[in-house]
């Protein structure tokens, strides 16, 4: 317990543990206060709009698609979004002739075209393009299969926030969206740092010798790590649930539901990224684990920019949800969303042991990958 | 001692360039490499080429100018280069001034392929995407100078990165991706400001050495 307050301390002190927290305030403020916050409104008939949903029917996404492909077909300038990011692709005259083909099987066969080959037919199209199009499985049905929601619907979305949310859960996750982005990547800026520091400081020198075992060390500082990360958002929570219950004070909320989500959710994002952040520095003995949780980190939200609506998961390491409700999607994904928690949390543990594995090597003598590096090239320069 | 100067200045930066700065230079080839993977390099539209060099390109002046101090890791190692006769406030300003030029490089050869490969990109593109380079590098570099960690550098050009991506306008001049057009005000803005984060971090360093 003395090492892990010890080490509670370091990470308290430490500046990049100070930018954590005001980048942390900034998002909520910036973002989550902001974006995030309009008071529900029970839906009302007549209503000017009640939103869009998405929907998986044959009958309202293969004519539009089709109408689509022709277009970007006669101009040769397709949109796709490789890695979430917008690109025109610009065909080839022999993919074009490809491109002819299916587009002659998806017009001529039309009346007799199954939706499984329709979507065939656009996976081919998708691959042509060089994927990430319009086409491909991530964005066919949420960008064509966009229909008005009656009020039906809105009633429904709305019952379903009182009743299964309890009115705070619907912000707990749009909340756990938001700083999940922080959490996604920051930490790992807190882990090297600590790493670095006691390179620096010769720590390492003093440590090695001594008798305290490596699993303790590395479990301790592991462990300090999450949390004074898990700190700061679950006192947010706090606050938060105490907003909510002001703003609602005539409904029964659900007290506990900030909290959840943050240790349901955000917890196993900030376990994974320490322990990766952890056993890179210590192996490597240099700051390369914050460039590629930043590469890790930027690919996984470009990625995740079809599924932001929430609901599928997938195998995102920051699950998105942006949106205030949708609790029927979400319940819909439910299962695959504890299975991605759950699998981020046993990688986490799995690299931690891999850590101590070559933490207890190093003390045995083993150079970091630093080192071995800079010999090489000695070596090679002499 | 003009011509002696220059010589050892010379010396200074290409044994400089050569243990330090290589690695970097050759960490943002990747990064265009990687570019070049995810969005081709011919026939770009404008959009794609905005996209390319604001989201990836900046990114070099944070692998360029953060890592100016990182050679001293250690306070010993300071100490060491401030008993020299060659002043430690000038190898740093060959390592900033080295470092501005590899930069404007870089970027400018990666431009230069683009337009080359009938890409539609346009010099104030390119210019504006050197001044915002500059001012996440500035930044990281001001405050890996001031907080003796690296580290904490890359983090705050890291900060400023996310905000920027999710605030979007309410960043004011400091919004780093503009949707439409490019806001040569902003630019400017991003210039003057990185530069004087350059300059501050320099200035902090020199005089801990006085």
């Amino acid at each position: 317990m003395r090492l892990l307050a010890t080490e509670c301390r370091r990470v308290l002190r430490s500046l990049p543990y100070l930018i954590f927290i005001a980048a942390l305030l900034l998002m909520y403020v910036t973002n989550y206060r902001a974006d995030g916050l309009e008071k529900l409104q029970k839906p009302s008939p007549n209503q000017a709009s009640y939103g869009m949903k998405e929907v998986e029917l044959p009958e309202v996404i293969m004519p539009v698609a089709i109408q689509m492909l022709q277009m970007e077909f006669a101009n040769n300038s397709y949109t796709a979004y490789p890695y979430g990011f917008y690109k025109t692709v610009v065909l080839s005259e022999a993919k074009q002739r490809e491109m002819a083909e299916h587009l002659a099987l998806l017009t001529e066969a039309s009346p007799s075209l199954s939706y499984e080959q329709f979507k065939q037919t656009m996976e081919q199209v998708d691959q042509l393009i060089g994927g990430g199009s319009q086409y491909g499985e991530s964005f066919l049905v949420s960008n064509f299969g966009q229909v008005p929601k009656s009020y039906e619907d809105a009633q429904r979305d709305y019952a379903a926030i009182i009743e299964q949310d309890h009115i705070s859960g619907a912000y707990a996750r749009i909340f756990a969206d938001y700083i999940g982005i922080i959490a996604g990547l920051l930490p790992a800026f807190i882990t090297a740092a600590l790493a670095l520091r006691d390179r620096k400081d010769g720590l390492y020198e003093n440590l090695y010798p001594r008798s305290i075992r490596s699993w303790r060390f590395i479990a301790s500082r592991y462990a300090a790590i999450a949390a004074m990360v898990m700190l700061p958002i679950l006192l947010l929570s706090g606050y938060e649930t105490y907003a909510i219950a002001s703003s609602y004070p005539e409904q029964m909320i659900d007290y506990f539901a900030f909290f959840k989500y943050s240790l349901g959710w955000l917890l196993p994002t900030v376990l994974v990224v320490a322990a990766a952040s952890l056993l890179i520095t210590e192996w490597s003995g240099t700051a390369i684990a914050v460039a590629l949780q930043f590469a890790w980190w930027f690919m996984t939200l470009m990625v995740g920019i079809p599924f932001i609506d929430g609901g599928k998961p997938g195998l995102l390491y920051m699950p998105r949800h942006n949106a205030l409700g949708n609790t029927e999607l979400f319940a819909a994904g439910l299962e695959d969303f504890i299975w991605n928690r759950l699998l981020y949390a046993a990688l986490s543990l799995v690299l931690v042991a891999v850590t101590v594995v070559i933490y207890e090597k190093k003390r045995r003598g083993m150079r970091s990958g630093r080192d071995w590096l800079a010999q090489r090239l000695a070596h090679r320069r002499s | 001692m003009g011509e002696i100067g220059l010589r050892k200045g010379w010396h200074i930066a290409v044994l400089n360039i050569r243990h330090f700065a290589l690695p970097h230079i050759g960490l943002c080839l990747l990064l265009f490499g990687i570019c070049h993977v995810l969005f081709g390099s011919s026939r770009l539209d404008s959009q794609t080429v905005m996209t390319v060099l604001q989201y990836f390109a900046v990114l070099t002046g944070v692998i360029l100018l953060t890592p100016l101090t990182a050679p001293e890791q250690t306070s010993e190692l300071e100490q060491l280069m401030r008993t020299k006769a060659t002043s430690y406030a000038y190898v740093l300003l060959l390592r900033a001034i080295y470092s501005l030029i590899a930069l404007s490089l870089l970027l400018g050869g990666y431009g230069g392929l683009l337009y080359g490969l009938d890409s539609a990109i346009e010099l104030p593109t390119l210019a504006g995407t050197l001044a915002t380079a500059v001012l996440l590098g500035g930044l990281s570099l001001l405050v890996a100078a001031v907080s003796h960690q690296v580290v904490a550098g890359y983090m705050s050009a890291a900060v400023l990165y996310m905000l920027a991506l999710f605030a979007g306008e309410r960043l004011g001049v400091f919004q780093l991706f503009a949707t439409g057009k490019i806001s040569y005000s902003d630019k400017l803005w991003h210039a003057a400001v990185g530069l004087a984060c350059i300059t501050a971090a320099l200035i902090y360093k020199c005089k801990r050495s006085s």
